[in-house]
């Protein structure tokens, strides 16, 4: 009987069953870290903006745009950071 | 196999691999006082190659402890980043999270009226009307530092052991390019 490779011990560290449980938890904790499509992006901030500001993420952009935003609320500046509005607006 | 210490020094060689490294080191600084928050990423809307890193949920609930006198805490951090080709900073051809921009330091490289990193303070605070609106400097400021300044001055309960900190902590000193 020749001596197991050291790839070999490392490849059946693990019964079957349970480098596919470990498999499947690998993919579960990737798909968890996967970043937000632009989409997603995008409901996110709406869901906040009407949320914490009671109004549309249209309406965000605008009054970032026109520097109308509360300039004394830690909301405004994280969703300013978050949305690409007008930097000025902090 | 590279020790862990060495890893570090080794670039990503994806953009995802590196999004990964960010958030696995950001991930245990926020697990110093939540088991459940976690870090998320998206792309800002509109600024092509610029993303976001935020906490879900938004705000992480922090227990303090003060005396005997309990209380909470109400935390909200996001970073902007942006992968940064290693042609142009270090190796070749790997890359690596570049941090625009912190929340919690308020840095606007994109052309704010103030172009430094600089802090808020006691913002909408009627007692102290216009003292918000002072951008003081603060130099660069590490998230893990403002955890540590949670613990240290306002008495901000740890869940967990701290070891995470202390590693995103040390990492952040040694890769930091600004």
């Amino acid at each position: 009987m020749s001596a197991k490779s050291p790839q070999d011990v490392r490849r059946n560290r693990f019964p079957s069953h349970t480098r596919s449980m470990l498999g499947n938890m690998k993919n579960a904790a990737e798909e968890l870290n996967q970043e937000l499509s632009t989409e997603e992006a995008q409901a996110f901030l709406e869901d906040q903006t009407r949320r914490y500001l009671d109004m549309s993420l249209a309406e965000f952009y605008e009054r970032a745009e026109t520097g109308t935003l509360p300039d004394d609320d830690a909301v405004v500046t994280h969703l300013v950071l978050l949305s690409g509005a007008h930097p000025g607006a902090c | 196999m590279p020790t862990p210490e060495l890893a570090d020094e080794i670039e990503a060689r994806s953009d995802a691999a590196a999004r990964n490294r960010y958030l696995k080191f950001l991930q245990p600084s926020l697990c110093v006082f939540s088991k459940t928050d976690m870090w998320r990423t998206m792309p800002v809307p509109g600024l092509d190659g610029v993303h976001a890193a935020f906490t879900e949920p938004e705000v992480t609930v922090l227990t303090t402890l003060v005396g005997r006198k309990k209380g909470h805490l109400y935390l909200r951090a996001s970073q902007r980043f942006s992968y940064v080709d290693g042609n142009m900073r270090t190796r070749s051809g790997r890359t690596q999270i570049g941090t625009a921009r912190w929340l919690n330091g308020e840095w606007q490289p994109e052309g704010g009226t103030r172009p430094g990193p600089h802090a808020h303070v006691k913002r909408g605070c009627p007692e102290h009307r216009g003292l918000g609106k002072l951008h003081i400097p603060t130099g660069r400021v590490a998230y893990e530092q403002v955890l540590y300044f949670l613990m240290t001055d306002l008495g901000a309960v740890a869940v967990a052991e701290t070891k995470g900190l202390d590693d995103s902590l040390r990492r952040f000193r040694k890769f930091k390019t600004w």
